[in-house]
């Protein structure tokens, strides 16, 4: 407990990077093949093109200013932790 | 065309719509949970209970009023078409039409990404204030480009609109990122302006009282969004049908 009160102001980027990190895992899950949406939990399900790598790829490379925004943020909370 | 669970009036108030949604694929919305819990704590120790309660029923009553209102106005074409619905069987817990992880999922995105913005701009000033509010809403709308398009191919919710009826990017509507952008800027800004500006001014008032219209108040941010999808959805008219994607339109 005492180590999470220490380290509190990582908890923001943390939460947002995990929140972030489960539909990329998702992604991955439905891309592989191991997670199978079942069409019949909705009414004519919408059939979509199937996701590939490339295409993850390509939506994470839309966040790349995401990934600069985080990247500053660390950089300027580790200085202040120093 | 993809249309509405068949039992979605029937079963619009039930906290649980369908026992098949206790299932393996529920792991996120228990993780969706948990970060929640973090959030508070970390919000508790930094701004005290008090503050991060109001932050996080603040959240969830406009985003909730929000989503609840874009799928259930779209089940009564109010506009003039279907907008969207989450998947019955893909979620555990309920609040009328939509799923309780998802104001959560607000939650998390509002705070932690104006968090992050704290970080980067730590100044405080009206200008300071801006800058964190559009870094805000970058963080909480790109987020949405990676998870959009992969929960619509895992059925977490369906788009119903026909594709005339939208301009679409990634096969989403348009007016759904600009949503999320509003929602994150709108309430952060609310609960800023509320709290430094607004509170101040009326030091007389009770804490009862305060915390009252706090909650009434947060239904101008609401009221705002809403109005200004309604108004771009008008606008974009001309550009109705287009879809900036490369995948094919689904069958």
């Amino acid at each position: 407990m005492k180590k999470i009160e220490n380290n509190l102001q990582w908890l923001p980027i943390i939460c947002y990077v995990g929140f972030f990190m489960l539909y990329i895992v998702l992604g991955v899950l439905l891309i592989s093949g191991v997670f199978v949406p079942d069409l019949s939990t909705v009414t004519d399900a919408p059939l979509y093109e199937p996701l590939t790598y490339v295409d993850l790829l390509i939506l994470l490379a839309m966040n790349i200013p995401t990934f600069a925004i985080l990247s500053l943020a660390v950089k300027r909370t580790m200085n202040k932790q120093s | 065309m993809a249309d509405y669970d068949p039992l979605f009036l029937e079963r619009l108030f039930a906290f649980v719509k369908y026992l098949d949604s206790f299932s393996l694929a529920s792991f996120s919305e228990i993780f969706a949970y948990v970060l929640v819990a973090v959030l508070i704590y970390h919000g508790y120790k930094k701004y005290g209970r008090n503050r991060i309660l109001q932050y996080f029923f603040g959240a969830l009553l406009l985003t909730g009023l929000e989503e609840n209102f874009m799928v259930i106005q779209g089940y009564y074409h109010t506009f003039g078409a279907a907008t969207y619905y989450y998947n019955f069987h893909a979620y555990m817990f309920w609040i009328v039409a939509i799923p309780i992880a998802v104001p959560c999922a607000w939650f998390i995105l509002a705070y932690s990404t104006f968090q992050i913005a704290k970080m980067v701009i730590p100044k405080d000033s009206n200008r300071a204030l801006l800058k964190k509010l559009l870094v805000a809403g970058w963080l909480g709308t790109a987020i949405d480009f990676v998870i959009d398009p992969i929960i619509i191919r895992e059925l977490g919710w369906v788009w119903l609109n026909d594709q005339s009826w939208a301009v679409w990017f990634l096969q989403v509507p348009v007016t759904n990122f600009i949503g999320f952008f509003l929602l994150i800027v709108s309430f952060n800004y609310y609960y800023t302006w509320f709290w430094e500006k607004y509170a101040p001014r009326h030091e007389t008032w009770s804490s009862r009282r305060m915390t009252t219209m706090y909650f009434v108040m947060v239904l101008l941010p609401l009221l705002a969004v809403i109005g200004i999808i309604i108004l771009l959805s008008i606008l974009f008219t001309p550009l109705k049908g287009i879809d900036f994607s490369w995948w094919e339109w689904p069958s």
